[in-house]
């Protein structure tokens, strides 16, 4: 029954979320929460252990934030899809955790209907993306000569930066809600790529390296 | 021989005794004159004199300096006979080859059509109607009228002799004097000979004309005057009974005339011969021109040129030139002899005309008289350096000396008292003679050669140290003053108001009034020729003559007793021999004054000695740039005719070094000519008084100027209208009045364009910083809110999350339970969605009305995500994407949509919701749009939508909701 069951661990430094997001996720049956942490130090140090499969990444975290964090946790288990969890999406921050390597967001305020939705989304490949996370990434791929973005995901990004609903894409792609946000999912990852690549190319260009 | 004619010719004019050195001054190749032949003399418009002469061209004369024109100068022959002035100012020169005119600047030459040899021009005369007559070697006469030249000898109704002279009369007449032909007259274009007893077989050498309109005729006979049409000889005098070889006119209408010996003066019947043993020439005069001041000019044929202007002081004594005795002593008897005392040469005694001397031979002492003085009876008393005293009378000497009882032979001074007792100054003290013997006053101090006695009696001796009196016993000092007593005494003299005059050996005079107690001081400062006063002497008329080393200075005094002027007679006045000597000066019976000089005496002509009231005539001679003369036609348009100075001058700026060169032309006396002289505009006076004949202006500043000069004679007298020159200097551009505007004017732009540079980068600088401050005010506030927010949302999430659970705990929760936990649910929802929004809208960036639209469409694809309701956004904003609206009109239009969403969700039974932005220059518009079942007409006014109404009026906005039962659309439309 392990097996089948998908992995989670919480980085919440509000105990009374953090419980209750675990409690919450705990009813679920193919959910099990196997570690809490009310910070990211003592997260990472027992990641190996954990292998979890999703992470809930709290942004406001006392220490190491929550998108260092994230950084650090996608080094040593690159496939591990972290949603980070924000009271109010600052849109800086989220961008940045999404550079970091967050594959999506959801905000902490949900009930627990939404969560397990939100959590669902990004496990079946979608993610939400805000107009103006939108246009961060649009700007931040543009920055890069060679985008890595598919034709489709770039169309799909450019609607987004340019407003347009979900539903909006959708019709006007003639794919569903649901390929329109598998495409957010892909960008999000190549973002996390891109921005890799630009540090690279910025840390090369400075000659740090 | 010579001298016995001279003699004989001679008749007394004035009591002129004896004739001497007059007062002949030679100008010749040592003075500058080009050569010393000189054929002809004319005076021209300035007052120089222009000498013909055989050989160096013309000389022109200017009273100091000759300057010789030559063939070099365009002339035509170096050989010159015969030149003149036209009435336009022009200089005729009758050369070896030809006649030639000189305007100034250029030489014209005329054409006679004249064969060669024949080209030699001996005459030329202007009549009164302009013409121009020439005579030449060839015989007959040339006509030159306007610009025709006619000839005319015998073919033509003349004569083919050579012309001698050319000269009209009084009414105008031309006459012309052949050599073998007569006399001819030309009238009405006819020449006619003139017939006269006189005129046959004479030979006529030269006609005149004078100023008063008499017409003379220089002849072979003598002089013939013509008299209407009547001839008649001027004058039946013997000595007139010679050829007479050219006239000329001086002073009140004396005549000159040139003999074969030398020149006569005469006047009225009385006449004066001249000749080689009065200092005159015995060359030949070739030509006589009295000058506008009235001095004569005689030309001579082999030594240059003679100037004779009158003597004020003319030579009396011996006429041998060669040996003019130093005079130091004269006296008068009472037959009007004159006694001179000479050094070495006896005592002169001239009788009327009869001139001897009384040498040791005729029984004197000594050759050498120092002093002489005439007693009561009559006999003269002579005293020598060291032979003692004669005495003179009827012929007899008696000699004095010391074995006669007298004290001292050193003679040196003779007076005689009032009372008739003789006082002599000797080397060992004062004598005196009272008819019977001698007798000495030892004094201390030693005797200085001057005696005299006061009106009060006083007696008055010179010594080395001042001015001592005498009573008889003893002597005392008799004026008291710090300079004089230290001072050798020379002279003494006493006025007519009985102020004493002292003239001192090197400190000048001083006069000294007892009754006022007054002294006062003359010396050279104040216009003396000199310090050292030999000799003092007051004439009848009150003047008093000063006898220096430099000349005789004589002093006229104003009613009033004060210096009027003083005038220094020396050479130039005939006073050759300049200096003066003690006890030398003499008052005859006649009033004449006599003064004994180192060369002879000399005699002092009260009538002679007129003022000079002839102004010197003031020209500009030279103007110079930079020191040189330069051609003027870049700087001016015309440069006068004679002098070449520029007209209407106009320099540029950096050329402003002027040198005014100028002349104040007299011949009379040219080194006494002063000048003053200023520039109008640029001096705020005259310039002192100066001898310079220059005027040096440096670094003249721009303006208009007019350079002014006068100058005075030797007396004083100035011009009454100064010669001028105008000129301008034009200022650089940097200097003109309009630079400076203009540049006042660019500084001020500038001090402008700067100011707003400076003020702009200042604005710059202000309002960066004020961006900062209001970005980090921004910042601030924002982190405070969300820091804030941050807490509160975290509790709302633990409130929201703890429900959460709770409900789920609570499965079997009853209606009520459930419904309180929605309640408590929702409620934390609100106010958490409610802190967010407020949290944005703290966000500046939040103002901006695509931010808006973007924040409200993420809150719809949210909203209506969750319920599956299809929301579809657009933005519809072209390039203008930055419209923004006033702070705090966000959250209005983030309410107006939310709550319009809101009741979409509640009521509307929609599937699909549209959210649009449209933005048109400055409006906007958002446009929420469903397709549910619409509001009835009273719902549109319901409690929610009157608050969208409100919110809409708050932010100046125009909200407009149509609804029907295919939807409902909510239009906000607003300025930006």
């Amino acid at each position: 029954m392990n097996y089948f069951r998908t992995r989670i661990c919480i980085v919440e430094d509000n105990v009374a979320v953090k419980d209750g997001f675990a409690l919450i996720l705990n009813s679920i049956s193919s959910y099990y929460v196997i570690n809490t942490y009310t910070n990211c130090e003592a997260a990472i140090k027992n990641l190996k252990n954990d292998s979890p499969d999703i992470i809930l990444m709290d942004l406001e975290l006392p220490g190491m934030s929550g998108i260092k964090g994230t950084a650090e946790i996608k080094k040593i288990l690159p496939k591990v899809d972290i949603i980070i969890n924000t009271i109010f999406e600052d849109s800086d921050l989220v961008f940045e955790a999404l550079c970091a390597g967050a594959s999506g967001y959801i905000t902490k305020n949900s009930n627990y209907k939404e969560l397990l939705d939100s959590i669902d989304q990004v496990v079946k490949g979608g993610a939400p993306m805000s107009t103006k996370i939108a246009k961060m990434v649009v700007k931040s791929f543009q920055k890069n000569p060679h985008s890595p973005l598919s034709n489709r995901e770039t169309e799909v990004l450019e609607q987004i930066a340019k407003g347009k609903s979900y539903s909006g894409i959708a019709k006007e792609l003639f794919i569903t809600k649901e390929t329109a946000k598998s495409h957010i999912k892909n960008i999000y990852s190549k973002l996390q790529v891109n921005s890799k690549a630009q540090a690279i190319a910025k840390a090369k260009s400075d000659k740090l390296i | 021989m010579f001298r016995t004619q001279a003699l004989l010719i001679i008749i007394l004019l004035l009591a002129r005794i004896g004739q001497a050195q007059h007062n002949f001054v030679q100008y010749s190749v040592q003075n500058g004159l080009a050569q010393s032949q000189v054929s002809d003399i004319c005076e021209d418009q300035f007052g120089y004199l222009w000498f013909a002469t055989r050989g160096g061209g013309l000389s022109k004369f200017d009273g100091t300096k000759f300057h010789n024109i030559t063939i070099r100068d365009g002339l035509k022959s170096n050989i010159v006979y015969k030149v003149i002035e036209d009435s336009k100012g022009n200089i005729w020169a009758g050369t070896d080859e030809g006649l030639t005119k000189y305007d100034g600047k250029v030489f014209a030459t005329m054409d006679l059509n004249l064969e060669g040899s024949f080209n030699v021009i001996r005459n030329i005369f202007e009549d009164t109607y302009g013409n121009i007559w020439a005579s030449s070697a060839r015989g007959g006469v040339s006509l030159i009228k306007d610009s025709t030249i006619a000839t005319y000898n015998s073919s033509n109704g003349f004569t083919d002799s050579v012309v001698s002279d050319i000269a009209s009369d009084k009414l105008g007449k031309v006459y012309i004097s052949t050599i073998m032909d007569g006399l001819y007259v030309y009238e009405g274009a006819n020449f006619k000979k003139v017939h006269h007893p006189l005129l046959r077989e004479n030979y006529i050498y030269e006609l005149f004309l004078d100023r008063s309109g008499r017409f003379y005729l220089a002849t072979h006979k003598g002089v013939i005057i013509k008299d209407g049409s009547n001839f008649r000889l001027l004058s039946q005098h013997p000595s007139l009974e010679q050829p007479i070889y050219t006239i000329g006119q001086g002073k009140d209408e004396h005549l000159w005339l040139a003999t074969a010996l030398g020149i006569i003066e005469y006047h009225e019947a009385v006449l004066q011969e001249y000749t080689h043993a009065d200092g005159f020439s015995n060359v030949g005069v070739t030509s006589i021109h009295g000058d506008r001041e009235g001095n004569m000019w005689f030309s001579t044929f082999g030594e240059g040129v003679y100037k004779y202007q009158g003597e004020i002081f003319s030579p009396v004594g011996k006429q041998d030139n060669e040996s003019q005795d130093v005079i130091l002593a004269i006296t008068q008897d009472p037959q009007q002899r004159m006694y001179f005392g000479t050094l070495g040469g006896g005592m002169l005694v001239i009788d009327g005309k009869k001139v001897t001397s009384l040498t040791m031979n005729d029984g004197l002492s000594s050759n050498s008289i120092i002093s002489a003085v005439t007693d009561k009876s009559g006999a003269v008393w002579a005293g020598t350096p060291g032979s003692g005293l004669n005495r003179i009378y009827n012929q007899i000497i008696d000699t004095y000396s010391t074995e006669e009882g007298l004290p001292d032979s050193y003679i040196f001074a003779a007076m005689r008292d009032f009372s008739g007792s003789l006082w002599f100054a000797s080397r060992k003290g004062l004598l005196r003679y009272n008819g019977k013997k001698f007798e000495i006053a030892n004094s201390s101090v030693r005797l200085s050669g001057a005696l005299l006695q006061l009106k009060d009696s006083t007696l008055l001796i010179g010594t080395s140290h001042g001015v001592m009196q005498y009573n008889g016993k003893v002597f005392t000092p008799f004026l008291k003053d710090k300079l004089f007593s230290q001072q050798e005494i020379l002279s003494l003299a006493q006025d007519e108001k009985g102020t004493v005059w002292i003239g001192s050996n090197g400190k000048g005079l001083c006069k000294y009034n007892a009754e006022s107690n007054s002294i006062g001081y003359i010396s050279e400062n104040d216009g003396l020729a000199s310090n050292l006063i030999y000799n003092l002497i007051f004439d009848d008329g009150g003047k008093l003559f000063v006898g220096t080393e430099k000349g005789i200075d004589k002093i006229t005094f104003d009613s009033l007793g004060k210096i009027n002027a003083i005038r220094n007679f020396n050479q130039t006045e005939g006073f050759k021999g300049v200096e003066a000597n003690q006890n030398a000066a003499y008052k005859t019976k006649d009033g004449s004054i006599l003064f004994g000089s180192v060369m002879g005496v000399y005699r002092y002509n009260r009538e002679i000695d007129v003022p000079n009231t002839h102004r010197p005539i003031t020209h500009l001679t030279n103007v110079k740039l930079f020191f040189e003369s330069i051609d003027w036609s870049q700087y001016s348009d015309s440069t006068s005719q004679w002098f070449n100075i520029p007209q209407n001058l106009v320099l540029p700026h950096d050329k402003n070094h002027l040198i005014f060169e100028f002349l104040g032309s007299s011949l009379k006396n040219p080194d006494k000519v002063r000048y003053r002289y200023k520039i109008a505009n640029l001096d705020a006076a005259w310039s002192p008084i100066v001898s310079s004949t220059q005027a040096i202006y440096n670094n003249i500043p721009p303006g208009k100027y007019t350079f002014m000069v006068k100058s005075s004679n030797d007396e004083g007298v100035w011009d009454e209208n100064p010669v001028t020159l105008l000129f301008e200097i034009k200022p650089a551009l940097w200097q003109t009045w309009y630079f400076y505007l203009a540049l006042g004017i660019f500084a001020l732009i500038i001090i402008r364009i700067w100011n707003n540079y400076r003020i702009g980068r200042k604005l710059k600088q202000v309002m960066q910083i004020e961006n900062i401050k209001k970005e980090e005010r921004d910042k601030i506030r924002k982190r405070m809110a969300r820091d804030f927010h941050d807490e509160l949302g975290n509790k709302l999430a633990t409130i929201s999350v703890s429900t959460n659970i709770l409900s789920y705990a609570l499965k079997d929760k009853s209606k009520e339970v459930e419904s309180l936990l929605h309640t408590i649910e929702s409620s934390s929802k609100y106010l958490f969605s409610g802190t967010k929004d407020f949290i944005w809208s703290i966000d500046m960036h939040s103002d901006n009305v695509s931010e808006i639209f973007s924040y409200l469409k993420d809150f719809g694809e949210d909203y209506f995500g969750k319920v599956n309701i299809d929301f579809y956004a657009e933005q519809n904003i072209g390039e203008k994407q930055t419209k923004s609206l006033p702070a705090g009109c966000s959250r209005q239009v983030v309410m107006i949509f939310k709550e319009g969403m809101t009741n979409i969700l509640k009521h509307a039974e929609a599937d699909s919701v549209h959210f649009s932005l449209h933005i048109k220059m400055n409006t906007f518009n958002f446009i929420l749009k469903d397709n549910g079942k619409g509001m009835c007409n009273n719902n549109i006014t319901g409690h929610g939508l009157q608050n969208m109404q409100n919110r809409a009026a708050e932010i100046k906005g125009h909200l407009v909701i149509d609804s029907d039962h295919e939807g409902t659309r909510i239009t906000l439309e607003g300025t930006t």
